[in-house]
């Protein structure tokens, strides 16, 4: 080849681009999608239950029961919307569609907020179920805090690094997870389960109206990672069929697992007894007390009447009364490990998806040299979490603030996808909707779906309650709304961009 | 052996032109169509579709070699850039969807540890790809 060689003047060179419009491998199905989902929402169980009986009481299965139902809306609507756009973005990826850049811009920039509160409220809540190995980790403040920050600061470095992590991990725990809380319920029923106590810790326990509310809006808090399966469509194969199938499996799964847990729950324990001693571990202190329960020996003999098989039985409760709080233990650090990483990862995503539609400014997205990683973002966002727990230090209480700023970001990114979803009815009604929602009501010759308006109606009036009961979350959540706001509209001045662009 | 499409996976290391000298004079007899693919690995923390300038560019540079390697041997191949998670998965996705019949790939004689190594994506590719898998190794010096 004459490497001297240069276009003259007129010579056309035509290059073939190798980038396709689709260069990219899909590789998940549904269980690699449900278990990236599921080690959001399953790992929530870890620590949903105890921030919400601190403030329910006795009421927890039910406000637990009444947000799933906003939680069905919630993943109804993302998966007629990821079915139609599966691209990375989630809700802000709905709004840009479904109203404009800036609408867009609020619920990604809402949408941070809760990524960066769930990296904190994980890493918290890690310490106090190791704290059944070593003590002090349940004990003291401090100490707790302290490995938190670590645990945040050791995934910053090595996602900085970029450590290889595969979704088979994922999809072994999430199986493990999911086969261990069956086990819960399981033992649970056998063990602890009493209708009376039952019925008589939900009734001698019942909270005021004013905490009632906020328990539904902390509830919340057990069901958001939906979002995570959306991020997640732009790598799944055949995308419009396989998240609203994962999307379905999950809601199942959770609705299963949370129920169980917290009718478990509650006939093992007062409301006070867990809001207590066990509020940053709730399943440890369930782990704990069902253990206590088991008497191999005379479960045995309930069992069976064979001496031989009475001696199997026994053997095999002796060993789950001695195995069950350490697995817990294990299981419980090891899922919200992965989430704390998984919130890394995704919010570092989702800021560089934001900055290519230029909803925030793309230095945040840049990317490494060596390492090819987005190391401004997760830098970034691994200091904010880092800041938002050092009242941890002083204030061990603190994670049912953080629970509420959870609340405060995922639930206004929601009503938003709610919105923008019913917004696209109106705007596009043919566009082409490979999952659509049923339950229509007829207006003005456009279809809304009654799951969206019911959805929509019920996330605004939880976000409201957060709003106006929780002075925490109304500072800290407005704040960083208002900061984003700022950087958002000098940001578009500067680019000379227009703020009502509609998406792409 | 009949072959029809080869696919060549290369990485940008020396191995790469024996592998695609290769496939070229394997490909003249029964004039197999020969594609040639690059795999980015993109890092979880990033969307899939991300643009990294620099790794496009050095894909483009080692694709633009693979063209001119086979040029010299008078053969044409078609090239293509794919980003993904994790390459082997894709190379064995990309064979799949082409329905290849043999997947080429060049290797360098490597050691970790003091042992010698395939890295992660031979052993993949071996296990789980549906047609025939060459390897093409470097001599040791």
């Amino acid at each position: 080849m004459n490497n001297d060689w240069r276009p003259k003047l007129g010579d056309k060179v035509i290059r073939r681009p190798r980038i396709k419009a689709h260069p990219l491998r899909r590789v998940l199905g549904v269980p690699g999608l449900f278990s990236a989902g599921y080690g959001n929402v399953g790992s929530s169980i870890y620590y949903a239950l105890g921030i919400v009986v601190v403030v329910a009481m006795g009421a927890a299965p039910i406000v637990l029961a009444i947000a799933g139902i906003l939680f069905i809306f919630t993943a109804l609507t993302y998966a007629e919307g990821t079915a139609m756009y599966p691209e990375a973005g989630g809700s802000a990826s709905f709004a840009r569609h479904g109203f404009n850049d800036s609408v867009g811009f609020i619920s990604g920039w809402a949408l941070m907020l809760s990524y960066i509160v769930t990296i904190a409220i994980s890493a918290f809540v890690i310490p106090p179920y190791l704290g059944y190995f070593w003590p002090i980790l349940k004990e003291s403040a401090v100490v707790s805090t302290a490995l938190s920050m670590g645990i945040i600061f050791f995934l910053m470095v090595i996602n900085v690094i970029g450590v290889r992590e595969t979704s088979f991990i994922n999809v072994i725990a999430a199986v493990f997870d999911v086969l261990v809380q069956l086990l819960i319920i399981a033992l649970g029923l056998l063990v602890v389960f009493n209708f009376d106590v039952l019925v008589n810790n939900i009734t001698f326990y019942w909270p005021s109206w004013d905490n009632l509310v906020f328990g539904v809006a902390l509830a919340a808090i057990a069901y958001t990672g939906v979002e995570t399966m959306s991020q997640l469509a732009e790598e799944t194969k055949r995308p419009a069929k396989r998240v609203p199938r994962a999307l379905v499996l999950m809601i199942i799964t959770v609705l299963i697992l949370f129920s169980g847990v917290s009718v478990v729950g509650l006939s093992a324990m007062t409301p006070q007894e867990l809001a207590s001693s066990w509020a940053t571990d709730p399943v440890a202190g369930i782990a704990h007390s069902i253990s206590m329960a088991i008497t191999p020996q005379e479960m045995a003999a309930k069992l069976a009447t064979g001496s031989e098989v009475i001696i199997v039985l026994t053997w095999i409760f002796t060993w789950l009364r001695d195995l069950l709080p350490v697995l817990v233990a294990v299981l419980a650090a090891s899922i919200l490990f992965i989430a704390t990483n998984a919130g890394l990862m995704g919010i570092s995503r989702l800021a560089f998806s934001l900055g290519r539609y230029q909803l925030i400014p793309p230095v945040l997205g840049r990317v490494h040299q060596r390492f090819k990683t987005p190391y401004v973002s997760i830098i970034l966002f691994s200091a904010v979490a880092l800041a938002i727990l050092v009242p941890g230090f002083f204030a061990p209480g603190m994670f049912i603030e953080l629970g509420a700023l959870y609340v405060f970001g995922s639930l206004l990114s929601f009503t938003l996808a709610h919105a923008s979803i019913m917004s696209l009815r109106v705007k596009n009604p043919d566009l082409p909707r490979p999952f659509k929602l049923g339950w229509n009501i007829k207006f003005k010759q456009r279809e809304l779906p009654v799951t969206a308006i019911l959805g929509l109606l019920g996330t605004a009036v939880v976000w409201l309650v957060v709003i106006f009961t929780q002075p925490y979350s109304r500072v800290v959540g407005l704040v960083w709304m208002a900061v984003g706001l700022v950087i958002y509209i000098i940001y578009r001045w500067w680019r000379k961009s227009s703020l009502n662009k509609t998406g792409r | 052996m009949r072959l029809e499409r080869i696919l060549v996976a290369i990485n940008g290391k020396d191995a790469d032109v024996e592998a695609v000298k290769l496939a070229c004079d394997l490909a003249k007899k029964s004039k197999a169509k020969v594609y040639v693919v690059y795999v980015i690995e993109v890092k979880r923390s990033l969307p899939l579709d991300a643009v990294i300038e620099s790794e496009v560019e050095k894909a483009e540079k080692v694709l633009t070699r693979a063209e001119d390697i086979a040029a010299d041997r008078d053969y044409e191949v078609e090239t293509d850039l794919v980003q993904a998670r994790e390459v082997g998965p894709a190379i064995v996705d990309e064979a799949m969807e082409r329905e290849i019949d043999l997947v080429l790939m060049g290797i360098t004689y490597t050691k970790r540890f003091g042992v010698f190594s395939l890295g992660r994506v031979i052993p993949y590719v071996l296990e789980e790809a549906p047609c025939r898998v060459l390897l093409c190794r470097e001599p040791m010096s």
